[in-house]
């Protein structure tokens, strides 16, 4: 009896753990209730304190988005909002989605323009009321890269347009003069600059790298009706020939994690990228002497806009309040954070042209600004960037390959029919 | 008489129920864990299922498992995981045994060398891959040495033919340590005196090897290769690794693997029913894989 009696002792800890387990999932649910309820009501009667949160990776941004968040109160009151990081971006794309379809992930979060469409096709992102914001002290850029269907789904941060970045110490001592103003130029340059272990160009096997080319060839994805055109297919065959020249690198062949690495390290003498790599140099290779200018042309000018902007995901407490927290997140003093502090272009016009004009790495990259374009990745971009990267993942890194780049945007297009 | 066979009936049912007692939370746990998500993925696989568009999700057949016998990419998974399988585990098997016998032996500081083996077993997959990529870089010393055999002195990993090896070469490395002790446990239950009287029959070390330590370890051996076999099919950490921030499988395709392919479907593709339907034939193929090991083990038992 007493064996029995002690089993059943173990039984009711068992439910007990296991009641406590359920009543701890269950107040969480409660308390997402009563705050929803609270917002609701917040308009009429914002007594209760509404928490909304705020998602972002990089800790680059930390200090831009701590700023962001102070002060709602006097804008919004009764609202508070915290920013909530995701150590990797990797974290940030994998875990967000599924975190907003269980109701977990933050109300708001700082999207960029490469990877939206996914979230706004499948309704993850819902379309924000343009009166919260004048939208006319924000680079156009930048606006039209986040209006879908003329419904506008985030309000922009930063208008970045991509660099092509040199090494001069290595450029002048290969004794070359003048800097390339023609992607024929690059590839010459590239056979120059390749000796000694160092490789003279560095192209990232990444969506990002593989559109800029494209577009400095005339080519672009156009959402995924344009995949399968001879201007893509040309700039793919331009990037596979410099492999096969022995003249590129790839940052998972040089065993380092992404192409600004790979250029501090010395790894490679030119690479594309983006304002980023300012602080990334600053802490990896404080003395490295380099120069930010527009990718040379290919058939055209060529250059993504890359921008960060909040939106509004599905989970949001509340919608409208959510969209003024997105407006009141962008403001002025916010953008001059993320210059000062991440390094990165502003949206707004004003500080944009501050931003260019004062610091001499970056001036000669306000023009590209005005041709930069949005990525136009299909709809479903995940699995795009999986088969174009795979594609030509197969046509650099496989010895005997002979596929082309004519090929990879065949094999590509034949999944977005 | 009566009293003591009630008591002892009362006895026998209270250990019952304390017996059941103390299964009900892992009962419950693989309830939870186990048995209803499987349920579920197998229903899911009949689904156009997204996670993200739950009023989209409608009922397709065998659509999913038409889809996935159809396409390149799952074979190209299939291939990968099932060469994974009978190279490594057969190798680490090997391995594992001969170093498990050498350490079944009166040797010196035996028990630092069971820790050192078994110790890769126990760190993180991810860590013990991301030591190798470092290794593996062209240009390092370890390349260089490997150029000597023909191989490209390149980055093992971002190379297309070089990947699967660098994958296999890691698994391996890590997964023997287990294997080691399950071997050792096993030799240690075969009584010596068999082996003695086979030495004073004139038995040499490999005919005892033969007819009497690998007959005797029949039963470890079916444990270490099921086990093995069930594990190798489902590897998933040293790919992810590998991939870094590249698609899954990368380079090219060339490391993907079942779990690998399901992973990517499901939670990158939010393709959850194709996803779940990738799920049941692997575990298809494991169950045929594991029957077919059954059953020949079992015949050779016969003989």
């Amino acid at each position: 009896m007493k064996r029995f009696s002690k089993a059943m002792s173990l039984l009711v800890s068992s439910c007990l753990v296991v009641s406590m387990g359920l009543s701890g999932c269950g107040s969480s649910d409660s308390q997402q209730a009563s705050d929803k309820s609270a917002a609701a009501t917040s308009s009429s009667a914002p007594v209760k304190e509404v928490t909304y949160k705020v998602g972002y990776f990089s800790e680059q941004y930390t200090s831009t988005y701590e700023k962001a968040c102070e002060g709602i109160e006097k804008v919004l009151p009764g609202v508070k909002v915290e920013p909530m990081m995701y150590p990797t971006d990797k974290d940030y794309w994998d875990n967000l989605p599924a975190q907003v379809a269980a109701g977990t992930a933050p109300d708001l979060a700082a999207m960029t323009n490469e990877k939206y469409l996914d979230f706004i096709s499948n309704g993850l992102m819902l379309p924000l009321n343009e009166s919260v914001i004048d939208l006319s002290k924000i680079q156009k850029q930048a606006v039209d890269a986040w209006k879908i269907d003329g419904k506008l789904y985030g309000i922009p941060l930063t208008a970045q347009p991509e660099a092509f970045i040199i090494n001069m110490d290595m450029w002048n001592k290969a004794g070359l003069k003048e800097l390339p103003k023609t992607l024929d130029d690059v590839k010459v340059a590239a056979k120059a600059l390749t000796k000694d272990g160092v490789k003279g160009i560095c192209i990232p096997d990444a969506e990002f790298h593989l559109t800029q080319y494209a577009l400095a060839f005339g080519g672009g994805w156009g959402f995924g009706k344009t995949i399968d055109t001879p201007q893509n297919a040309q700039a793919l065959q331009y990037l596979i020939d410099m492999f096969k020249d022995g003249v590129a690198i790839t940052p998972k062949q040089a065993g380092l994690s992404w192409d600004g690495e790979v250029f501090a390290k010395g790894k490679c003498a030119m690479s594309t990228g983006g304002t980023w790599y300012i602080a990334t140099l600053k802490e990896m290779a404080p003395d490295i002497n380099y120069k930010m200018i527009p990718l040379p042309k290919g058939m055209t000018n060529g250059s993504t806009l890359h921008s960060i902007a909040i939106g509004v995901l599905k989970t949001a407490k509340d919608a409208e309040v959510a969209a003024k927290i997105a407006a009141y997140l962008v403001r002025d003093e916010v953008q001059q954070t993320v210059v000062k502090d991440a390094g990165a272009p502003p949206s707004s016009i004003a500080i944009s042209d501050e931003y260019f004009a004062n610091d001499p790495i970056v001036k000669d990259l306000k023009p590209v600004l005005a041709y930069a374009q949005p990525f136009a990745y299909p709809a479903a971009g995940q699995k795009f960037s999986e088969a174009l990267i795979k594609g030509f993942d197969e046509a650099i890194y496989a010895k005997d390959s002979k596929k082309t780049g004519a090929d990879i945007v065949k094999d590509v297009q034949a999944l977005f029919k | 008489m009566l009293k003591s066979v009630r008591s002892k009936s009362r006895s026998k049912r209270e250990e019952t129920i304390t017996a059941y007692l103390f299964l009900l939370p892992v009962i419950l746990l693989w309830l939870i864990w186990f048995l209803i998500p499987t349920i579920q993925s197998f229903v899911i696989s009949f689904y156009q299922y997204s996670f993200v568009q739950v009023s989209q999700n409608h009922f397709v057949g065998f659509q999913n498992f038409i889809r996935a016998l159809t396409e390149v990419d799952f074979y190209q998974a299939l291939k990968h995981t099932l060469i994974i399988a009978f190279v490594a585990v057969p190798i680490q098997s090997v391995i594992a045994l001969l170093l498990a016998m050498a350490l079944n032996l009166n040797i010196k500081f035996k028990g630092g060398f069971r820790t050192i083996f078994y110790t890769p077993y126990v760190v993180s997959s991810i860590a013990v891959t991301t030591v190798f990529m470092y290794f593996f870089v062209m240009g390092t010393p370890i390349t260089k040495f490997f150029s000597l055999f023909g191989i490209d002195n390149t980055t093992w990993y971002a190379d297309f033919n070089l990947a699967l090896p660098f994958i296999v070469m890691i698994y391996v490395w890590q997964q023997i340590g287990f294997y080691i002790v399950v071997f050792l446990a096993g030799l240690q239950t075969i009584p010596a005196e068999l082996n003695e009287s086979a030495k004073v029959d004139g038995a040499d070390s490999f005919r005892r090897f033969f007819y009497i330590t690998l007959p005797m370890l029949k039963p470890v051996v079916f444990l270490n290769l099921t086990f093995g076999m069930i594990q190798a099919l489902q590897v998933f950490d040293q790919v992810a690794a590998v991939a870094q921030n590249q698609p899954l499988g990368s380079p090219a395709g060339a490391t993907s693997t079942l779990v690998s392919y399901f992973y990517v479907q499901s939670f990158k593709n939010w393709d959850m029913g194709y996803g779940s339907a990738v799920a049941i034939l692997l575990f298809i193929v494991i169950f045929i894989i594991t029957m077919v090991q059954k059953k020949l083990l079992d015949d050779s038992g016969e003989e």
